[in-house]
């Protein structure tokens, strides 16, 4: 049954299994990226143009949602700050990014539209189209944090973005996709400063914004449910998405508190290697408080004992003092208390992406 | 329909935390030098002082030294008198440094007969690396005065610290 459904569109999945071969190998030649990947979607967008447009109300609630996220993707840089945007803000960045997705989200459309009781065949679609947007180069050539980092702030977007996208394209019209993917890249394209996010942002913020595009379609646009079922729905993904906002605000340290997993005992018996340390940012730094501060990317919390040009800082344990020149603008915090063993799968998760390196 | 909604937000929920495990991970706390999870060895000391010339008349004493400071009592019997000490210092540690203070005290202030002088110390001394440099203690040649005590005991101490990255 599975091998009957592809055969009807064989041509669109067979142009889709090369494409995404193709990329897999030529996705870091630059000839490829700017010319033949997109001059390809081109012409295939030329020969394969749809007039048809979905319901109006679906077009004006993507065009809303689209334009609100984008909004508060603006807003945000007011409270993470700016970064410049001046390497990628170039208009030969349409031709290279919005094409390929234009002609993407039409064979998605035209592949799972024809096989929309197969659920294996628009897994294998789904997947084949996720593979056909990874950079291959970073996943397979980065140290192992990088590549955590990769993950997080790439694939796992990519995979939850495509999930929804198919089910939207299931569901309605390409052109939805298309809305929602064009306006998560006019910020990269278009705008000469962009909010900071780094790759916990980026991936986190992603993930929850899909869930809730992925939740409004469900059970706003295409009223899949019943009055009870849409109830206890309502219940469920407010309940996970106001969680996931408030993890990530605590995480990036937005209250004023930020937690930090321990992985020494230098601070011992205070606290020990697997607790979590909950710090504050705070001005008045005196001698004797434990501080959180910077050190090579890395965070270290020692205690203060003595202050003069630098802070001169020492681990409880430790026989000696910390050679570091720790300046006020290094200390990210003072400690406040901490919960014990609940740093312990930070810490398997660094012993594994650090294992060899 | 129920299930596969739970298994959707549960997955999410796990993706997010993992997120949130892996951001905390890599801004994690660890110790450069103390009894645990050692990531470098701090070893830079000073490993000998030798007086190199000393004049005629003229005593070095026997210059002592510990990991980070020198000692010595250099006795001058005339105007022009010099005598030279070479300190040793070496990175023996598997942590770049870089020199932080060089400080000399002198055990009897005032005697304006006898001053020192230092060479230029290397800045930077690397995991392996070895430098020198000389104190340089001097009878001033056109003094008219004698002092009373023509020894001149100094203490040097010399830090280096960790050597800070661009």
């Amino acid at each position: 049954m599975f091998k009957k459904k592809l055969l009807k569109n064989k041509k669109i999945f067979f142009l889709l299994v090369i494409y995404t071969i193709v990329h897999i190998f030529f996705c870091t030649n630059n000839f490829y990226t700017y010319f033949i990947n997109p001059l390809f979607w081109l012409s295939y967008i030329i020969f394969h143009y749809d007039l048809k447009l979905p319901k109006k109300k679906e077009i004006n609630i993507t065009l809303i949602i689209s334009t609100i996220f984008f909004l508060l993707y603006l807003i945000s840089g007011f409270v993470l700050s700016f970064n410049k945007n001046i390497s990628n803000c170039s208009f030969i960045n349409i031709w290279k990014v919005i094409l390929p997705i234009y002609g993407i989200e039409i064979i998605r459309y035209k592949l799972i539209k024809s096989n929309k009781n197969n659920s294996k065949a628009i897994t294998l679609i789904t997947i084949l189209i996720i593979i056909s947007e990874i950079n291959f180069k970073e996943l397979f050539l980065s140290h192992n944090i990088i590549l955590f980092h990769y993950i997080v702030s790439i694939v796992i977007p990519i995979i939850a973005q495509n999930i929804l996208f198919t089910y939207l394209s299931l569901n309605s019209h390409y052109s939805i996709s298309i809305i929602i993917r064009v306006f998560n890249e006019i910020s990269k394209l278009f705008l000469p400063i962009i909010p900071y996010s780094d790759w916990f942002i980026k991936g986190s913020f992603s993930l929850i914004k899909t869930l809730i595009i992925y939740y409004i379609f469900k059970y706003y646009v295409f009223h899949k449910k019943s009055i009870y079922d849409f109830k206890e729905s309502k219940k469920l993904y407010s309940f996970t998405i106001i969680t996931s906002i408030i993890l990530v605000l605590f995480m990036l340290g937005l209250f004023n508190y930020k937690p930090i997993a321990i992985l020494s005992n230098s601070m011992s018996p205070l606290f020990k290697r697997g607790d979590v340390v909950i710090y504050k940012k705070e001005e008045n730094i005196l001698p004797d408080d434990i501080i959180a501060f910077k050190y090579e990317n890395q965070t270290i919390i020692h205690r203060v004992i003595g202050i003069n040009e630098y802070y001169v800082t020492k681990g409880d344990a430790n026989n000696t003092i910390d050679y570091i020149k720790i300046k006020k603008e290094d200390i990210k915090g003072v400690y406040k208390f901490h919960i014990k063993y609940l740093g312990y799968p930070a810490i398997w998760l660094n012993e594994l992406v650090t294992k060899e390196n | 329909m129920r299930k596969n909604r739970i298994i959707i937000l549960m997955v999410f929920l796990a993706t997010i935390l993992l997120m949130a495990v892996g951001y905390s991970t890599f801004a994690t706390d660890f110790t450069i030098n103390g009894k645990a999870e050692i990531t470098g060895e701090w070893d830079v000391r000073i490993t000998n002082i030798e007086a190199t010339q000393v004049p005629d008349g003229c005593d070095a004493g026997t210059p002592t030294f510990t990991k980070d400071t020198i000692n010595f009592s250099a006795k001058l019997n005339k105007p022009g008198d010099e005598i030279i000490y070479e300190v040793t210092i070496q990175n023996l540690g598997t942590i770049d440094a870089e020199l932080q203070t060089i400080i000399f005290t002198e055990e009897i202030d005032g005697i304006e007969e006898i001053n020192y002088t230092t060479s230029e110390l290397k800045k930077d001394l690397n995991v392996g690396d070895s430098t020198t440099f000389n104190i340089i203690v001097t009878y001033v040649k056109n003094t008219e005065k004698v002092p009373d005590v023509k020894t001149k005991t100094l203490t040097g101490i010399i830090q280096y610290v960790q050597k800070e990255t661009a």
